[in-house]
């Protein structure tokens, strides 16, 4: 079982003069059982270059956070920003899965939210570490994800975002997992048309029934299903690639087919739809019964069928986040493996089963939950 | 809208029905139509062209707002089909209106394909053309340069950027030098103002030789033939001294493959009273061709093909004809080979997807000038090639100018705003209120020529009779034959 990678860390400020600290790891030591690390960047506050120490000791000095816990997630190139007691992890260097948190505000509220919202504003403070770190990018990352809360809720500042980090790297391939809700406004639609590159910028909006009072009562929103219905319709007229995401649970499965019949008659321009399994973390943990399935034979069929009926049409379907003990065998073609590196954990029986190498795993916060029935032969 | 992003309350988890938006006044019905179908259930049809097969007595609860008789999944199919609605403002019209432009783009276009009628001289003398001259007389029957590059002027004149450029007779072939001026004028006209222009020229082949296929595989040609089914049908459809025009189409395709290849070869039929007893045979003979598809085109009802014996067929012969061809084809399919009936494609396409089909005879607005456009050999414009047969017999209705005139004239003739009310069958009695009326057509021409008004008659309208009968046949298929949809669908799907 693998340990989900750490992100965040706390340790305790000694005598810091900066307020938000965004900068590249120059040096890791690991000596005496204590890791010590040495980050060098800008105060974005006063604009001043300079360096800062984080520390698995009780070491005390400016510009320094001490007694840390699980530095050695952190290598050498990643970028990390810190705020009084506060690391987080910007860009990991290793990582294929990198991705811009742009904020924890959110206008959804998702019955089976993994991240759920704060009603805080971060927009500004995640902006100035972003325009920073693209600076500090020496190499393109294959691809990066802008996630959030909801990403959209930046405005004019993902759009200076975007192109700046396209302008860097034309090559980049960006996915902007949004509710789309925004879309629907043409003010929002002004501001993203100024984003020049749009071919590479993909948006991947979810979409939870095909009648709205199922998907407004699984997002918690009034209104949510037209209003992102039509921002699917608006972004895609401005050339932006759009993909579907459907999350399976109790509430979504009963009406999947009609769902991707809906897709079929009203965007039929959708690049690509995919179907999620649900992840048991933040608030799902709260609404359990209203959405973990108890009919997984129905959930199969109607899974089956709706990919039968996409697939007769020539749309570009895959199954994510769900193990292949998980669906029948007629569906592995569409599993695709995560490539997010805290979502490919497995169990103990999972290693005598045979299509373990073409498995997704499970989510890490999924495993305890997670039964397996691993696949001994070739059927 | 407005972001509550900072509201505390809003974290809140509500149940469903917080979400329901029907209130006391009930469900609204947005514009659907409907029909019953064979096995007693109901065919209901969005504005957009979405359907719904539903129960016996659905439609008469619905316009009761008697909803609770009506089953949670049919309801739920029904509020996403776009047939009802459950709040007071339709909070779905902008989606709608969206999906209403994607089924109507031929409305913002001009026409695309632009059809010279290079000469009227031809060698054969077919049961259903009362429009071709077996003439030796080059100059009263072909398109003269003067008119012609004034007529290629007009046609790169016009708004579109992709244009196709279709050489029609006559026997357009018997003026193939013709043919090569017009193409090497409007090549490099076309490319100063970076249009792209495609090639057809339709031909009964007996002219066709390699010197011919050689410039048409080198400028991108493609070859479009009359092949009305076997041997004996053809050549009594299809008369020309000697009797051996099959023969001759045999001959001309089988070169035309080897030279321009097959997938820039096509061959269309026409269905006269001598065609109705051999469906299967017709489309035997575009298998034995390696064609994978046939078009079961009606004859259109125009003067002389009325007049004559072979033509002068009811609308459920054809019907029956059609239908016997389908059923056929449908069979081919079931054992594995892909074969597609044209006319059903095109339907099905608007049926089962969300975009529509530049056909002129299924549109709605009309295909008349968004469509097509028609230059006769001697200078005359015409709608469609319908309205030049109408000229034949002295009927100028659709003549909108000549060469000679330009755009701004030629579209102030004032036949094209009868068109525009005409041609669009939202408005028409009879149409307005007609199940199929988002996939179906307007066509004033064929309305004028054989009711004597354009806005039609629809009660003994064959045109309304011929789709009104395959939009049925292709329906009562999707209901009752699970098996045929997949099958449609790959016609759709073109693959």
């Amino acid at each position: 079982m693998n340990e989900e990678i750490k992100l965040s860390w706390k340790g305790k400020v000694e005598k810091s003069s900066s307020e938000l600290f965004v900068g590249r790891v120059i040096s890791k030591n690991f000596k005496n059982q204590e890791t010590s690390i040495v980050v060098e960047g800008k105060d974005l506050k006063t604009n001043k270059i300079k360096q800062f120490y984080l520390d698995s000791s009780g070491r005390e000095e400016e510009d320094c956070l001490s007694n840390i816990k699980g530095l050695n997630d952190i290598e050498v190139d990643d970028i990390i920003s810190v705020r009084n007691s506060k690391v987080r992890s910007v860009y990991r260097t290793k990582s294929s899965n990198n991705f811009i948190f742009a904020t924890i505000r959110c206008n959804s509220n998702c019955l089976m939210c993994s991240q759920p919202p704060l009603d805080i504003d971060d927009t500004l403070e995640n902006y100035f570490i972003w325009d920073y770190a693209i600076d500090l990018l020496n190499d393109s990352p294959k691809h990066l994800t802008i996630t959030g809360g909801e990403p959209t809720l930046l405005g004019e500042r993902l759009v200076l975002l975007i192109n700046k980090i396209l302008n860097k790297f034309p090559d980049l391939l960006i996915t902007i997992l949004s509710n789309g809700r925004m879309l629907a406004l043409d003010s929002m639609i002004n501001t993203l048309s100024s984003i020049e590159v749009r071919r590479n910028v993909v948006f991947a909006i979810p979409l939870y029934s095909d009648v709205y009072k199922i998907h407004d009562h699984i997002v918690q929103a009034k209104d949510a299903f037209h209003q992102t219905c039509l921002g699917i319709h608006k972004i895609s007229s401005l050339g932006f690639p759009v993909e579907i995401r459907v999350v399976l649970h109790k509430l979504s499965n009963p009406r999947l087919l009609p769902l991707s019949k809906f897709i079929h008659k009203n965007f039929p321009f959708v690049y690509h739809i995919t179907f999620m399994g649900l992840e048991i973390i933040g608030y799902t943990k709260a609404n359990k019964s209203q959405l973990i399935e108890e009919d997984s034979l129905m959930a199969e069929g109607n899974l089956q069928s709706s990919l039968k009926f996409l697939s007769s049409w020539k749309y570009n379907v895959s199954i994510y986040n769900t193990p292949l003990c998980h669906i029948p065998e007629s569906l592995w073609s569409y599993a695709k493996q995560s490539i997010s590196d805290w979502k490919n954990s497995f169990k103990p029986e999972c290693e005598k089963c045979i299509v373990k190498k073409d498995c997704s795993g499970f989510f890490t916060w999924n495993i305890k939950y997670a039964e397996v029935k691993p696949i001994l032969e070739e059927k | 809208m407005e972001i509550n992003a900072l509201r505390k309350e809003f974290r809140k988890f509500q149940n469903l029905h917080f979400y329901d938006d029907l209130n006391s006044t009930g469900i609204k019905l947005l514009p659907f139509n409907f029909k019953r179908l064979n096995s007693g259930k109901e065919l209901i049809i969005s504005m957009v062209g979405d359907y719904l097969i539903a129960p016996y007595g659905t439609v008469e609860d619905l316009v009761n707002k008697n909803t609770s008789k009506l089953s949670e999944d049919l309801y739920y199919d029904l509020l996403s089909n776009h047939i009802i609605s459950d709040s007071d403002n339709i909070k779905s019209l902008e989606l709608l209106a969206n999906r209403y432009r994607a089924k109507k783009t031929n409305a913002f276009n001009f026409a695309q394909l632009h059809i010279f009628v290079i000469t009227l001289r031809c060698d054969h003398t077919c049961q259903y053309c009362q429009v071709s001259r077996v003439s030796q007389n080059k100059e009263k029957f072909d398109f003269s340069h003067l008119n012609l590059y004034k007529g290629i002027n007009l046609m790169l004149a016009s708004p579109e950027d992709d244009i196709t450029m279709e050489f029609q007779g006559g026997e357009a072939l018997l003026a193939f030098d013709l043919i090569k001026d017009a193409i090497a004028y409007t090549k490099e006209e076309a490319k100063k103002i970076n249009k792209r222009i495609n090639y057809v020229i339709c031909t009964n082949l007996a002219p066709i030789n390699s010197e011919i296929l050689e410039f048409c595989k080198l400028e991108n040609v493609l070859v479009s033939c009359s092949l009305d089914g076997h041997e004996e049908l053809h050549n009594e459809n299809r008369k020309r001294p000697g009797r051996n025009s099959y023969s001759l189409v045999e001959k001309g395709l089988n070169l035309s493959f080897e030279i321009v290849g097959r997938e820039n070869v096509s061959a269309l039929m026409t269905t006269t009273t001598l065609s109705l007893e051999h469906p299967i045979k017709i489309i035997d003979e575009y298998r034995k061709f390696g064609f994978k598809s046939v078009f079961l085109r009606p004859i259109s009802p125009y003067g002389f093909a009325t007049k004559n014996k072979n033509s002068n067929y009811q609308t459920n012969e054809f019907i029956k004809f059609y239908s016997e061809g389908l059923d056929y084809i449908l069979e081919l399919n079931r054992n594995g080979e892909y074969f597609k009936e044209t006319y059903t494609s095109i339907l099905l396409k608007k049926i089962l997807t969300a975009y529509s089909e530049n056909y002129v005879d299924l549109m709605s607005p009309s295909g008349l000038i968004n469509s097509v456009i028609v230059y006769d050999y001697d200078g005359k414009i015409f709608l469609s090639d319908e309205s030049r047969m109408l000229a034949q017999m002295k009927d100028f209705t659709f003549q909108i100018g000549t060469v000679n005139d330009s755009w701004e004239t030629l579209l102030a003739n004032p036949v094209i705003e009868k068109i525009g009310d005409a041609g669009i069958n939202d408005c028409l009695a009879g149409c307005s209120t007609c199940a199929y009326n988002v996939y179906c057509g307007a066509d004033p021409v064929v309305h004028h020529a054989t009711q004597g008004d354009m806005y039609g008659f629809r009660p003994d309208s064959s045109f309304c009779q011929r789709n009104m009968s395959v939009l049925d046949i292709i329906f009562n298929k999707i209901d009752e034959e699970p098996d045929t949809l997949e099958i449609f669908k790959s016609w759709v799907n073109n693959e």
